[in-house]
């Protein structure tokens, strides 16, 4: 899988929504384990997660994962909530 | 097993480490080329732990606390390294994509029926997820594993690891993601299956 097209530009963000898709989004989910999300993404991400119910299921089974992994390797976790 | 940690005497957090060593083995391994590195790794984290014991706060659990000594004994050795690590092509490859085609209908979307439970059954203790995600992770084929460890447990700089292994940073990425992806399906599987 190569990282789909993402566009940095704020301005290109508008007619893009529709096309990101689920496979996008594990992308993103990943990536934001390693480096700060852009705000396009960021945008992109949520708004298709809140109209996506699978990938509401899948997004919980990814956090659940990455806290369970960052106990496993004894990472210290700031507790948000 | 409920673990207090401020109350116990040294030698008793000292006579709990052996019950540590496998899985402490078990992530040296999968980073270092060999057992006997691995087995040095975790000998010299077991040395440095027994000196630092009467320093031991208990803020964190006796097995984090290990891992994170570990953590520097393996950084220390992979920078010591001379050499490159070459992965096995045929492992490292980013291949044709399709790993996870079938997980995906043509245009992206979840395939029903892969996504199993979203959070584990009641039924399973903390100490059991963990274990699931251990071995989630001593199923990921190699270099896929070596390559997470390196970004999730050491905390190396992309820049580092590509270097490290001579990978372009793109590919990187695509390995981390498969590691992920692998780990997702392998414990919400597990949760299911509880």
């Amino acid at each position: 899988m190569r990282p789909p097209d993402h566009h940095d530009d704020e301005h290109d963000d508008r007619n893009d929504g529709a096309r990101f898709s689920c496979r996008d989004s594990t992308w993103l989910v990943s990536e934001a384990r390693d480096r700060p999300l852009s705000a396009t993404e960021r945008a992109q991400l949520h708004r298709h997660i809140d109209s996506c119910p699978h990938c509401q299921v899948a997004s919980k089974q990814f956090e659940r994962l990455f806290a369970q992994i960052d106990d496993l390797l004894g990472h210290t976790r700031h507790n948000g909530g | 097993m409920p673990e207090t940690f401020t109350a116990e005497h040294p030698a008793d957090i000292v006579h709990s480490f052996a019950e540590h060593r496998r899985f402490l083995h078990n992530l040296a391994a999968m980073q270092l080329n060999s057992r006997d590195e691995a087995d040095d790794a975790v000998q010299d984290t077991f040395a440095a732990a027994i000196d630092g014991v009467a320093g031991f706060s208990g803020q964190v659990p006796v097995r984090a606390w290990l891992v994170g000594i570990l953590r520097n004994k393996i950084v220390d050795a992979i920078r010591r390294r001379a050499r490159y690590i070459r992965l096995d092509p045929a492992d490292a490859l980013p291949s044709d994509d399709a790993e996870f085609d079938d997980r995906f209908t043509a245009d992206g979307c979840w395939q029903p029926g892969v996504l199993h439970a979203a959070g584990p059954e009641s039924s399973m203790a903390y100490r059991q997820l963990l274990e699931l995600v251990d071995l989630c992770l001593q199923k990921l084929p190699a270099n896929t594993g070596r390559v997470f460890l390196m970004r999730e447990f050491l905390g190396l700089e992309f820049t580092e690891i590509a270097s490290q292994l001579e990978l372009a940073e793109g590919h990187l990425r695509v390995l981390l993601y498969r590691a992920r992806m692998r780990l997702r399906d392998c414990v919400s599987r597990g949760w299911e299956d509880a």
